[in-house]
């Protein structure tokens, strides 16, 4: 046998010697280059990371829900010295014989109850032991948060020692001698003559803390007769409490954890990881907020992430335009304001809101790094801020008083659906996405006009992965 | 679940379009490509080496070049004849980086005329591959590339930085070990070559 012979003869046994590989096998070929930086890195997500992942944004999005939740809740009080030196006053004088007389301001429901002192509330009722205690010392902090602001022109000097009342809300204010004082304006048309006996306390913490400003400011105005002229808590004042408020409703429940439980997600992989900021735009309000989104080897995808909703301004020509399109019943949070309106002068609500947004995907991929993304899901409302402009009626000086009336609270949870189906482009790192929407509401809220709204949304994300 | 699996761009069984879609730097076709030739580049790293990991890294570093110079691929050529070149030379370097000390020849043990390919045929395909792992690295790094890569004595030398005669010799002295080695896996054949080949004071010995 020659040499050629005996190496074809090798050589033909060594041919076909190709095996097929193991997923193992490739993974370390392609780790190794990764590792190298030859192949981008890929995701590395596997069910564990999934879990926690979702978990984890489940648990931050529980944990601002049940925080704006207890927030909001009737029953919290915070301390919240905003009348400290008038309610010790009020303590010590509340015998006195101008708190001997009734208390009927037109848009109060004041009922006689029996009782022996003035302010002293009935008892069975946990409002009212409430503000009972909350006139020794403090303010209490009702779910619906709400303090008035005045424009500029509302700051008309006043007559020095001149009686300051009614109004819906009371103002801190400062005299000249750097004491603290609680005052009202107002014209002294509807000034009431006292407070008296036992008062039925309206249902809403913001009726109660209105009328029991108005008692203290009834009380405070007649301390202050002969006073410098009073000058009006600026709104940054007013805003301090807030802050406090929400720092104590989280604090005040140390250890309040939410079970994050999650279903067997089975044998699906992550494949791609990405953040992004994504806008919306809808006939009647616009959107910003940041969201990341997990999506799965088979093309599913889970996205969950904060969305700032801003409304439009809803202007109304004046009060009786207002009360035509308030079909929505936003008169229940605003009626107390509105009743001292200028019935002739325009009416603009502006809102904004809190939301989580969450969905499940599908992306269909394209040519070219194209794709498509079928989205269903909802955004769950946290917290609702709205802010009412009006203008009140003339004061004692007869200058207009524009009005400026905020709310907090009130967003209902859950009470939509949103329904998208977007065409995505991948270039590097990058994702481009815009996304027309359907977002159909399945419970009407008083905040959101439409039953459904349409609009269109972009993104911008970036992709961890291999995706 | 078939509609919920994710569509590749690309058919994964069709090597141009899987490194089309490498040059666009898609991770789903890196890895494909990496599956469709990972036992065609394993079976030739283990030709030029002597264990497991050596191979793994002659294959490791062969993908690391055919990702860094895929754009420098002409489609034109084949594209496993392009790799097989990248694999080769990886190897080339390995040897170069390890196998400093040039092989000493030994003794010519002549020419096996008695050996026929039927010794050849009764070793499966894995004990002849073993076979050329367990030569020395010159040896090895010489056969495989004249005997089974069908390169020249002139290219080899070379390739290896050796001269061709110390090429031809090595080639020689190879393919006489291998035959040895494919002998003594054939009792039979093994005996006869024995007897036969036995210096003739031990021969009358026995």
């Amino acid at each position: 046998m020659n040499t050629e012979r005996f190496d074809e003869a090798i050589r033909k046994k060594l041919e076909g010697l190709d095996q097929k590989p193991t997923e193992q096998e490739v993974d370390q070929v392609v780790q190794h280059l990764t590792r190298k930086h030859v192949l981008k890195p890929r995701t590395g997500l596997r069910l564990s990371t999934v879990v926690i992942g979702v978990g984890s944004v489940v648990l931050v999005a529980a944990l601002l829900f049940f925080a704006l939740r207890y927030f909001n809740n009737d029953e919290t009080s915070v301390n919240t010295p905003l009348i400290d030196n008038t309610a010790d006053s009020l303590a010590k004088d509340s015998t006195a014989p101008e708190f001997q007389q009734p208390v009927t301001p037109a848009h109060m429901d004041v009922q006689p109850l029996p009782g022996e002192r003035d302010l002293q509330l009935n008892p069975p009722q946990p409002k009212e032991s409430q503000i009972n205690a909350e006139i020794r010392g403090n303010l209490p902090r009702s779910g619906v948060r709400a303090y008035t602001e005045r424009s500029s022109n509302s700051l008309a000097p006043q007559e020095p020692g001149k009686l300051i009342t009614e109004d819906s809300n009371p103002a801190v204010t400062h005299s000249a001698d750097g004491t603290d004082r609680v005052s009202k304006s107002g014209s002294e048309a509807e000034v009431p003559s006292g407070i008296s006996g036992n008062q039925n306390i309206p249902r809403t913490e913001d009726t109660v803390e209105t009328s029991l400003k108005q008692k203290v400011s009834a009380f405070s105005a007649e301390e202050s007769a002969g006073n410098p002229p009073a000058v009006i808590l600026q709104d940054t004042m007013a805003a301090e409490p807030v802050k406090s408020a929400v720092t104590e409703s989280v604090t005040d429940q140390p250890g309040k954890t939410v079970p994050v439980t999650g279903g067997k997600p089975g044998n699906f992989r992550a494949e791609l990881l990405r953040v992004g900021v994504v806008s919306q735009l809808a006939s009647e309000n616009l959107t910003f907020g940041a969201v990341g989104s997990f999506k799965l080897a088979n093309g599913l995808g889970f996205d969950a992430g904060f969305r700032y909703m801003d409304f439009s301004q809803q202007k109304f020509d004046n009060k009786s335009d207002f009360d035509r399109h308030d079909h929505r019943k936003k008169n229940d949070r605003f009626d107390d304001k509105l009743r001292f309106a200028e019935p002739n002068a325009p009416i603009s609500i502006h809102s904004n809101l809190i939301q989580v947004p969450v969905a499940i995907t599908y992306s269909i991929p394209l040519p070219r790094r194209f794709s498509v993304e079928l989205s269903m899901g909802t955004d769950l409302d946290l917290n609702l801020n709205q802010r009412l402009d009006y203008r009140g009626r003339p004061d004692s000086t007869g200058a207009p008083r524009d009005e400026r009336f905020r709310t907090q609270g009130g967003a209902e949870f859950f009470n939509n659906l949103i329904f998208s189906a977007g065409v995505e482009k991948q270039w590097k790192s990058l994702v481009f996405q815009f996304s027309p929407f359907l977002r159909p509401q399945l419970k009407q809220v008083f905040y959101k006009p439409r039953e459904t709204e349409f609009g269109f949304g972009l993104g911008v994300y970036y992709r961890f992965g291999l995706k | 679940m078939g509609i919920f699996r994710r569509k590749e761009s690309f058919d994964p069984t069709d090597s141009n379009a899987v490194i089309t879609a490498c040059r666009r730097n898609d991770p789903q076709a890196q890895r494909a490509l990496v599956k469709l030739y990972y036992g065609y580049v394993k079976s030739l790293a283990l030709r030029f080496s002597s264990d497991q990991m050596d191979a793994e890294e002659i294959l490791n570093d062969s993908f690391l070049k055919v990702f860094t110079n895929l754009n420098t691929y002409n489609e034109s050529q084949e594209f496993k004849g392009w790799l097989r070149r990248i694999v080769i030379n990886t190897a080339i370097d390995a040897y170069r980086k390890r196998s400093k000390i040039p092989e000493s020849s030994e003794p010519d043990p002549g020419i096996i005329n008695e050996f026929t390919e039927d010794a050849i045929d009764r070793i499966s395909a894995e004990e002849i591959l073993q076979m050329v792992r367990s030569l020395t690295p010159a040896y090895r790094m010489v056969f495989t590339l004249y005997a089974i890569e069908g390169y020249t004595h002139k290219e080899i030398a070379e390739m290896l930085g050796i001269s061709e005669g110390t090429s031809k010799s090595n080639l020689r002295d190879a393919r006489i070990r291998l035959q040895k080695m494919i002998f003594k896996a054939n009792p039979n054949l093994y005996k006869a070559y024995e007897l036969k080949n036995l210096p003739t004071d031990e021969h009358r010995k026995i």
